[in-house]
This record gives structure tokens, sequence and C-alpha cells, in this order.
């Protein structure tokens, strides 16, 4: 019993709420699955449906987690990381396994948030298939777990850890359509990919270790700054593979070929999950480890440049991303190589970081907006490909005159994705642009290739607006969204729209949440 | 009056997008006159706010000034000065009538409206703000509904010209973007110490005042946002495919008034915060603004679409506006600050005058081809005999247009060339050429149009309707009035005028 006291010496319960609550809620749905699913016509089917415990539990999550982040801001808080696991306790100033800090709760906010949306979408979308309903929202959930817990991560186990619980539950997500060969695809491939990845990952880890001493971040980044000159190519190289493993994650070019074909074969929600949420751990990570893991060498002192690959990874990711976009006929690859595209974007904010107060904050916004418009075009996506049964960008000809609702909401999706003002995807863009701006000339070539990448990405957001507006309708029968639908549509429009317009108090919380431990 | 007359003008048709939502689509008269009712308010306040400029005293008046975005130092800013009254006065004026002018669009019509109004609220916004962000949404706000309305209601290759219009107005934007940002971030407003978007700030701060490089990248960017709205050669190529393709009211606007927000950016953006480069590239302006003059001249003598040739006459007129802005800021020490003065006087009223010209000319037009079917020019013949009304109106506008002694055009041009003479003699002769041609393709369009034989085809077309008599008589009026008396918009653009002239005179 000694052991365990020592263990967890100042263990705070209640920062850790969001992330029982959701192994608790994910247990919960498994088992009343159990019962509903077998028999559809149950009582407890009548009185306790799976998929609307899920949502509930999750929005009942969503609310303590963003009143912790409410409290928090009110109050100004001077405690303002909790360290959970230290390796050496007692010793206050010793590495930890996780720390749940402003940041990680500010992508645990996304991740749930994007999972209340996506639980939304599936529940039409799973009740008109006749598939598991329990298993498949523990899963989400447990998905969304792991993202909280990758998001907390501090030391290289606890971010392998959660990153393979995170790629195991969405491997089985992607391939949820049993018997659906686009969907086994989907799910193989993810695999496939993800196993080189994370196995690419952990050998990167392995030299980080081998370099520094140590896996927790804190330490590397004291063993990289003062790591004899003989070892920095080793260093070089780890650092190298730890971001191919992100990559992966992340969709960066070189490392997004699975994307295309698992975002098309996999059942739509969980397509939008995977560029959302998803990224959103990518994110959490990706910063974690440069931020706080990685020095850039300076003053003399050692270091990894990593400022350079991640430029390179940023541009080519988003100059692919946007050109092979515009070649694509199915909506759902379209939004695959655009969300490719839009990662690079946001990664200028992590270079610009490295200087600019506005970086780490517009890259922040950017994420959270992201949740918002890409969910809500996916929200139309699946809205509309139950009633047409298509996903071509073709079916969605005259979709003005069968259903205004759609055609105007998924146009101001893309137009926010595209980055027009008033939404919150200009917002974002503002924000990150601005901080390479102020980085310094060095960063202003990367900032015209993305801008010129943002022309480009309206041509092929424009060719759906197009098809919907200018295009004759092939029926005349109007469609019109389930009420499960319509309300993912309208919360994702007024988070555009609202935070587009009224952008104060997000700017306020990302500033506070921008600090990273 | 003085803080919310600028607020009220742009967000009436804002509001009026919100009512016309809830009216149900079959009810298309009332669509048609919620939206004309929507219009008129800031048309009422843009002849208020005319009269109310106190010129005398110039500068930035009926200011308003709340914060927006406190991170950022984003500002709700908004104020006028002698150069956008007129700009807003155009803006209303051309949005009520094109409204009116519009009572014959069935298909789709709540769309339409709707997009038509929000424009409207775009394109005032840009020309009362005075803070970059502000600006640069209004700035994109103005640009989506005009890809809609060229791309539903547009002739035969509407969408390429649509999705062309909005691909080029981007690069500008983006560009645009990135110049924003830099002079943000090299500013600090001396009051709060922070950055700052406040467009007078920054141009009093002079951003990159020294550093001669980066001021010409930042010129070039802005150039390049401007340019292609204005559009000055070689960035003029979407504008005949907008125009062309757009429906009449479209083009009415898209002439009036989108082509006015370039100039309007050189004169309110690129003069006043960036002079060193302006002046250091003003032969670059001048030799572009006589390209564009010329060869939109020469093109335009060689359609035989009456739309495409009034498209690239606005190319050819669109160029001494930048010829007066060049010859503005030339470095040239003989030209004192008078001649600085009316050579802007020039352009800005060349602005105003065109706005309303080419704006009644593409009405013509769609008057003539609602009836004929056709734009080819080489079909009619002899209409005057069959429309006497519409032949008069039309032979006073291409008259305006070619810059008859008496009309609005005439003047503008006249200003612009004694300002560039001072400047350059040579560039002045170059400049006349256009002149020359214009008044040739223009004659000779009446010739083909109104003048010699009539074709039998058109026996039977009827002349202007109420409603377009409606239209076209307050643009006429217009032309005439300024063109006799221009005292009453001289004195107000010339408050303006003076004070971007006296940055570039040594000693002014």
């Amino acid at each position: 019993m000694n052991d365990f006291k020592n263990f967890i010496p100042d263990y705070r319960y209640a920062v850790l709420a969001p992330q029982i609550l959701l192994a608790v809620l994910a247990l919960a749905v498994l088992v009343v699955g159990l019962f509903t699913d077998r028999n559809r016509k149950s009582k407890l089917e009548h009185y306790l449906p799976p998929d609307y415990l899920a949502v509930c539990g999750l929005v009942a999550v969503l609310a303590w987690q963003s009143s912790m982040l409410w409290r928090s801001l009110k109050a100004g808080e001077v405690v303002q990381a909790v360290k959970l696991f230290p390796t050496s306790p007692g010793d206050p100033l010793s590495p930890s396994l996780m720390v749940m800090d402003r940041f990680a709760m500010f992508f645990s906010l996304i991740a749930i948030g994007g999972s209340v949306l996506v639980g939304l979408l599936s529940i039409d979308y799973f009740r008109k298939r006749d598939f598991n309903r329990g298993e498949y929202y523990s899963l989400l959930i447990f998905a969304t777990l792991a993202i909280t817990l990758v998001a907390a991560s501090t030391d290289l186990i606890t971010i392998y850890l959660s990153l393979e619980f995170l790629s195991l539950c969405s491997y089985v997500l992607a391939a949820y359509l049993k018997g659906d060969r686009k969907s086994s695809e989907a799910g193989l491939k993810y695999f496939l990919f993800g196993a080189v990845a994370s196995a690419v990952m952990l050998y990167g880890m392995s030299m980080l270790y081998g370099v520094t001493g140590s896996t927790a971040l804190s330490a590397i980044f004291e063993g990289l700054r003062t790591a004899p000159g003989d070892l920095a190519a080793t260093a070089w190289l780890a650092v190298v593979l730890v971001l191919a493993g992100l990559g992966f994650k992340l969709a960066l070019v070189p490392f997004h070929l699975w994307a295309p074909d698992t975002y098309e074969g996999a059942p739509t929600p969980i397509t939008a999950f995977l560029s959302v949420c998803s990224k959103a751990a990518g994110f959490a990570v990706i910063v974690r480890v440069l931020d706080i893991g990685v020095p850039l060498p300076q003053n003399g002192l050692g270091g990894v440049d990593w400022f350079s690959v991640v430029a390179a990874l940023a541009a080519i990711t988003m100059t692919l991303g946007n050109l092979v976009a515009i070649s694509q006929r199915n909506i759902k690859r379209m939004l695959a190589y655009s969300s490719i595209a839009q990662v690079g974007y946001i990664l200028i904010g992590l270079l610009a970081a490295t200087k600019s107060s506005m970086g780490m904050p517009g890259l922040m916004i950017y994420v959270f907006g992201y949740l918002f418009m890409n969910l809500g075009a996916f929200t139309v996506v699946i809205g509309l490909s139950d009633k047409t049964g298509s996903d071509e960008i073709e079916s969605y000809a005259g979709l003005m005159s069968r259903s205004p609702l759609y055609a105007v909401t998924l146009t101001l999706f893309l137009l926010s994705l595209a980055g027009i003002p008033p939404t919150v995807g200009f917002l974002g863009k503002f924000y990150v642009f601005g901080s390479a701006i102020e980085y310094g000339q060095k960063l202003w070539p990367l900032v015209a290739l993305a801008l010129a990448n943002s022309v480009i990405s309206v041509y092929y957001y424009f060719n759906v607006v197009r098809q919907m507006f200018f295009m004759p309708a092939a029926s005349k029968d109007r469609i019109s969204p389930s009420s499960a639908i319509a309300v993912a549509l309208l919360v994702s429009l007024a988070g555009i729209l609202v935070f587009g317009i009224y952008p104060q108090p997000l700017i306020d919380l990302a500033r506070w949440c921008s600090v990273v431990f | 009056m003085d803080s919310w007359i600028l607020t009220t003008i742009t967000f009436t048709p804002l509001l009026g997008t919100i009512v016309l939502m809830l009216i149900p689509r079959e009810k298309v008269s009332a669509i048609k006159w919620t939206a004309l009712l929507f219009s008129l308010p800031p048309l009422a306040l843009s002849i208020i706010l005319w009269f109310a400029y106190d010129w005398h005293k110039g500068g930035m008046q009926f200011t308003v000034n709340a914060p927006w975005i406190r991170d950022i130092g984003v500002y709700y800013r908004m104020g006028v000065d002698g150069l956008s009254v007129p700009m807003i006065f155009l803006t209303a004026l051309l949005t009520t009538l094109s409204i009116i002018y519009s009572w014959i669009i069935n298909e789709r019509p709540k769309e339409y409206f709707w997009l038509f109004l929000l424009l409207a609220t775009g394109m005032f916004g840009v020309f009362t703000s005075l803070d970059y962000f502000l600006f640069y949404v209004f700035w994109e706000v103005g640009l989506i509904p005009m890809y809609f309305l060229i791309g539903i209601w547009g002739g035969a290759r509407r969408e390429y010209a649509a999705i062309k219009f909005v691909l080029y107005t981007l690069v500008g934007s983006v560009a645009m973007l990135l110049a924003i940002l830099a002079m943000y971030f090299n500013v600090t407003d001396p009051a709060t110490g922070r950055h700052t978007f406040d467009m007078m700030v920054i141009a009093a701060q002079k951003p990159f005042a020294h550093a001669h490089n980066i001021q010409s990248l930042i010129f070039w960017a802005l150039f390049i946002g401007f340019a292609i709205k204005v559009p000055v050669w070689p960035f003029h190529t979407w504008l005949p495919d907008a125009h062309v393709e757009a429906p009449t009211a479209g083009s009415v606007i898209l002439a009036g008034v989108l082509l006015k927000m370039g100039a309007y950016g050189f004169l309110r953006v690129l003069l006043p915060t960036l002079p060193w480069a302006s002046t250091h590239y003003w032969t670059a302006i001048a030799i572009l603004a006589l390209i564009s003059i010329i060869y939109g001249a020469l093109v335009a003598m060689a359609q035989t679409d009456l739309k495409k040739l009034i498209a690239y006459s606005s190319v050819n007129h669109m160029g001494y506006v930048m010829l007066g802005i060049a010859a503005a800021v030339s470095p040239i020490a003989a030209v004192n600050l008078d001649n600085r003065a009316v050579a802007l006087n020039g352009a800005m009223l060349q602005m105003f005058s065109h706005g309303i010209i080419t704006g009644a000319l593409f009405l013509l037009v769609g008057v003539i081809y609602e009836r004929a079917h056709t734009r080819n020019l080489n079909e009619f013949g002899g209409l005057w005999a069959r429309l006497p009304l519409f032949g008069s109106i039309f032979i006073t506008a291409c008259l305006a247009s070619l810059g008859l002694p008496g009309m609005s055009g005439f003047i503008a041009e006249l200003m612009v060339f004694l300002g560039t003479f001072k400047a350059s003699v040579l560039f002045a002769g170059l400049g006349t050429i256009g002149i020359v041609v214009t008044a040739a393709y223009l004659l000779w369009t009446i010739q083909r149009i109104l003048l010699g034989p009539a074709n039998p085809k058109y026996e039977k077309l009827l002349d202007m309707d109420g409603r377009e008599i409606l239209v076209l008589t307050p643009l006429v009026a217009l032309m005439l009035l300024f063109g006799l008396w221009p005292a009453p918009i001289l004195q107000i653009i010339n408050s303006s005028s003076v004070q971007i002239a006296r940055l570039f005179t040594i000693g002014g």
C-alpha cells in the first residue's frame, strides 16, 4: 500500500474527472448496447437507447470540462497545471508522465465537443444500418478519452501509449461497416500505415532516449541542449522519425497516403472524427513534443533544428493537398485532401509560435474553428448521402432548389474553410498568418505560399457551390434534415458565425490556454 | 446623427437580407418591394451626408470608433471624407436603380435581391471603414454575392466568368492581406503603444519609411490587390468575361462601384501610406495607365458585342483615373500643389462620372437586349427612328462617355490631362490618343445602332417603358449637372485631393 501512496502523491482527482467520466460512460454504453442491440424492441431501448445515452453523456462531460476551463479563466488561477505521476515523487520539480494544464484541457474540449457532434451525426447513420451501436459508441468515447490523454502526455511513454490507444480505437471504427469492402479497405489501410508509423516513431523515441537518457520531455529538452556534438546527427534523425510518426496522425505529406482512401471508405461520421478530433490530438502532441521537448539550436547551445523540417512539411502538405483536391469528384475525398491542406496552414502557427505571441493562440483558434467548419461540412455530407445515397459532388447539383438549408449552410462552411470573412476560418487564418508575419521575413515566403494556396482552395470549394447553385437539380424532391442532423448543423453554423463575428471570448480562451508545460 | 449615419447606411441593406429571409419565395412582389424599401434609406442618408459633410473643414467626419477585437486592436472604425462621400452616394444610387431595373427578374427573385442587398452592405462598408480589418471584411463580403449574381443570372459562359472573377479578385485580396499584416506589425499607435489597424494612424506613421526594399514589396502587393479591381492592364482579363456574362444590374454595379473600389484603394491606402514607393514607381503606374487607356480603346473599337465594347471602354476610362493618380505623385518638382490636386480631382471626378455614365450605358444595353435579344452591333441599324427616346438617351450617354464638353466626363478628363501635362508632356500626349480612339468607337457605335438603314427585323420594337425611364433619368441628369456645374462635387473631393497632394509636394 505504501508503494501506491508514493505513486500518487499530489494526485488531484478532480482534474481527471472528465477522463474518468469518459471511461465510465464508455463502459456503460457498452453494457447497455449488449441488451439493446440484440433486441431493438426491448424496454431498455425505449428508455435508454445507447446512442442517446452516449451523446447525452458526452454533452455532460463537455459541460464539466468547459466549466473547469471557465472557472480557471474567471478565477485567473495561479495553479496552472497539475502534474500527474511524477517520476520522483516528493520533488516538486521532477518531470511527470502527464500534466493536466490548460493547454491539455483546451484540446480535450475540442475532442469532446467534436465527439458530441460526431455522436449526433452517427445516430441516424447507425440506426439505418443494422450495426451494434453499443460497441460503436463505446469505441468512439474511448477514442475521445485517448485524445484527452494524448493532449496531457509529457513523456514519451505516455505519448506513445495514448497515441496507440487512439489508433487502435480508430482502426476498428474505420472498418466498422463489416461487409462493406470500402470500409474494410479503409480500416486495413489505416492499420497498416499506422503500424509502420508507430514503429518508426518508437524507433525515433528509443534514439531520443539513447541520446538524452530520459523519456520525459523536459529532461529530453535539457539533454538535447547539452548533448555532445557528435550526437547531433542522431538527435536530428530521432526527431525526424518521431515527426514522421506524428505526421501520420496529422496526415502530413508524405505520410498522408492512407488518408484519402480511409476517409472515403470509413463510415462518414468516423471520417469526420478522424479529420477533426484525431487531428486535434496530433496537434496537441506535436506542439508538446516540439515546444517542450526539442530545443532549437541558439546562442551556441545545442538542439535540433526542427524548424526547417516542419516548414518544408507545411509547404508541401498544403500545396499537394490543395492541388490534388482540385481533381476530386467524391466530396469525402475532396474534404480529405482539403483537410490535409488545412493542416499545412495550421503548422505555420507552430513555427511562428517560437517567436510570435500570436502563434500558439492562432494555432488553437484555427483548430477550434476547424472543428465547427469541417464537422459542419461533414454534417451536410452525411445528411445528404442519407437521402440521395451518393457522395459524388455531381449529386449536389441544384441542391439550392431541393434544400436551401443544406445548400446555404454548406456554402458557409466551405467559405469558412476557404478563409473568407466574417467566419471563424478567416479569424484562424488571420491569426496564423499574422503570427508568421510578426515572426519575421524568414516566414514571409511560407505565408505567401499559404495565401496562394487559399486562393487555389477556393476553386475546388466553389466547385461544390457551383453545383449547388448554378446547376439544375436532377429531381424536384425536397430534402430536409432529421432532427439530430439539424441540431449538429445549427451548432456548427453558430460556431463559425458567432466566433467569426464576435471572436474575443475565443481569443481570450486560446490565449489563456496557450501556455504549454 | 453624427455617429450612427454611416452604420445605418452600411447595415440597413443587411437588415433587409434578414427580412427577405422571412418572406416566402413565392411572394415575388413582396420580395421586390422589400428590397427596394431597404435600399432607399441609404440613398436618402447618402444625400444628407453629401450636404452635411463640412468640406471647408475637410478630413474625416461622422466618425465611429468602438472596440471590436481587443486582442489585436481591431476597432469598428468608420468615417468619411471628400473621397468617400461621392462614392457612397454613387453606391446608394446605383444600388437603388439596379433594384428598380431588376423588377423584370423573375428567376429565383428571393436569392437575387438577397444577394443584391448583401452586396450593397459590402460596398458601403468598404467606403466607410477606417480600420484595415473591417475594410478587408467588407472587401470580401462584396466579392461573394457578385460570384452568385454572375453565376446564376448570367449569360452562356457564366460559370467560367464567375469563378474567374472570384479567383482574380481573391489573388488581389490575399496580396492585400499580406501587406496589411506587414504594415500592422511595423506600426505602433502612439496613443496606446500597441500595433494598430487604424488606417489613419498607419498612414500618419508611414510604415517602412526607411526600409525601401520592404516598402516596395508592400507597395506591389497592395498595387496588385487594387490594380486587379480597377482593373489596370495587364490584370484586366477577368473584366470582359465578368461584364459580358453578368446580368444587366450586375454589370452596372460591377462597373459603377466595384471597379471604383480599386481606385479608392489607391487613393485611400496606397498614396497616403506609402508615399515614397508611390512616387518612386510613378512611371510604372503612368505607363500601365497609358497602356490601359490606349489598349482599352483599341480593343473596344474591335468589338462587335455592345456589352463587351462598353466593358473594354471601362478599362480605357479607368486608365484616366490611374493616369491622374500617377501625375499627382510624380517626383517632378515643377508640379506644384495645385497641379497635383487638379490631377487628383480629375481622377476622383472620373471615378464618379464613369460610375454614372457606364452604369447608364450598361442599363441601355440591357434595355436593347431585352427587346432585340442580341447585342451584335452589326445586326442593328436605324433604331433611332424606331426608338427615339432610347436613341436620345443612348447618344447622350455615349457623348458623355467620350468626353463631350458640357458633360461630367469632359471635366474629369480635362482635369486629369491638366495635371498630367505638368508632370510629363509625353504622357499627356499619349493619353490623348485614347480620347481620339474613344470618340471614334463611340461615334461608330452610335452610327451602327441608331443611324443608317433600319433593320426590318426590329420594326416592332417598343420604346423604353416607364421603369426604364425612371432608372435612366437620374443618371442622365447627373451627367449634365456635373458637366455644367461641377462645383458641388468638386468642392467636396477637393478637400481630400489637397490633403493627398500635400504629401507629394515639397514644402507643401
